[in-house]
């Protein structure tokens, strides 16, 4: 009775009393709350989580040749450079598992995992495939996950045995080939570069780590580091 | 004189407003707040939600991924032909145009000359449909080894895969694998029965 009394005598229904600003206080609170609470999460979903790897893609057309991809690597400007060739005597493969593994005194791996096609023991030391055109093409691939940063560069090299050299009488044979290579580091979208080269190759092979023939692909290729995601550099020693 | 002072009397306005205020908060709740749910977290395990990997799949439909699947099996006499190396058996059923690479690796062992056939299949730009890996007339029951491969920024960072199976001759093709960058659990589904 007394509300009813309230309106007819035209009361102001739109005053905010106490108990409205104590609740209006607190709805606020609740929202800013939820807001800032929530925030952190999206932050922390922004996680890229594109794989890391370095392909490289080495094809030619000529038969009698075997190739063979090199990787230079110098971690830092002024650093040393380390050669990687899979011929060379620091990787190894076991034919159970076909996982490959690195064993070296002077150079560390840049990669976290490694897998390759087209490098064999005996036999055929390449890959093959016939094209659309019927025409036959040679080749082998590598894959380094998580490379480490620094200055790339890829250079190619001959490893035909010596027989064949003298069977061929050492003359040295014109080989174009095709360099392929894929760069993702797992936030932007991946590069892709391809190089095309004419050679001169000698039928020879230098079974050590230095390769005798080698080409410099151009552009050499500069990996930085992912602030974002220091796990992927674990590998990569101190410093990184 | 008692009611008018209560200051815990509540209104017709308050009411009202208690009314509207709900309704905002319902509305920033379950329309402006549901965006900040966290986003699938796919680095640590390896999948990925499908509706997230169909859209990052349309952004790089230019070709900005790779897929490379290997496989290996051990010759029977040396010789790396359909007839002796369940590898040699393998083709994959896709829209997209695949390489398709042979190689043979032979190693000494205790029993003489051990010879491994690899069959690699690579896509190197943009892949976009589903691909099934099939056996033609099965396998030769001997053991084949199937190497996955897959990068690009919609993939996850645990990026390689194997598998071991033991394919038994069976007449027609066989489906091994698919990988499927449209589908909503795995991006590689292994097919049942294997």
């Amino acid at each position: 009775m007394a509300r009813q009394l309230k309106h007819a005598t035209g009361g102001n229904t739109f005053g905010l009393s106490f108990i409205d600003l104590v609740s209006g206080g607190f709805g606020a609170s609740f929202f800013l709350f939820l807001i800032f609470v929530m925030l952190p999460i999206d932050a922390g979903g922004q996680v890229s989580g594109g794989s890391n790897f370095l392909d490289v893609w080495l094809q030619w057309q000529e038969e009698d040749v075997e190739l063979e991809v090199v990787i230079e690597y110098q971690a830092k400007d002024n650093g040393p450079k380390s050669l990687y060739r899979l011929t060379g005597r620091s990787f190894f493969k076991n034919g159970g598992t076909e996982r490959w593994s690195y064993s070296s005194v002077k150079n560390s791996p840049f990669w976290s995992s490694f897998s390759a096609a087209g490098f064999s023991e005996f036999g055929e030391k390449r890959l093959s495939r016939k094209s659309n055109t019927r025409s036959q093409n040679f080749g082998n691939w590598m894959r380094f996950s998580n490379p480490c940063p620094g200055t790339y560069s890829i250079k190619i090299n001959a490893h035909t045995q010596e027989l064949t050299r003298l069977w061929n009488n050492a003359e040295p044979t014109e080989v174009s080939t095709v360099v392929k290579v894929i760069h993702a580091n797992g936030g932007s979208a991946p590069s892709f570069l391809e190089t095309r080269a004419v050679l001169m190759v000698p039928q020879i092979d230098r079974p050590d780590d230095r390769p005798a023939l080698m080409f410099d692909g151009n552009p050499k290729l500069l990996f930085t580091k992912d602030n974002s995601k220091p796990e992927a550099y674990l590998h990569c020693g101190p410093g990184f | 004189m008692m009611d008018e002072n209560d200051p815990l009397q509540m209104s017709f306005s308050d009411a009202l407003t208690c009314v509207f205020g709900a309704a905002i908060a319902l509305f920033l709740i379950f329309v402006v707040l549901v965006k900040f749910a966290p986003a699938t977290p796919y680095a640590t395990t390896g999948l990925q939600a499908g509706s997230e990997l169909s859209r990052a799949v349309q952004r790089e439909a230019g070709g900005k991924s790779s897929v490379i699947i290997q496989a290996y099996s051990e010759a029977r006499g040396n010789k790396c032909v359909s007839t002796t190396s369940s590898a040699r058996r393998l083709a994959v059923t896709s829209q997209d145009e695949w390489e398709i690479w042979d190689g043979v690796w032979q190693e000494h062992n205790g029993d003489g000359l051990k010879t491994t056939c690899v069959r690699l299949f690579t896509l190197a730009e943009g892949l976009r449909a589903p691909v099934t890996l099939v056996a033609n007339e099965g396998g030769l029951g001997d053991l084949l080894h199937i190497q996955v491969q897959v990068g690009a920024i919609v993939w996850p960072s645990v990026d390689d895969r194997r598998y071991s199976y033991r394919l038994q001759p069976k007449p027609g093709s066989l489906s091994i694998l698919v990988i499927d960058p449209t589908s909503r659990d795995n991006t590689v589904r292994v097919a049942e029965g294997l």
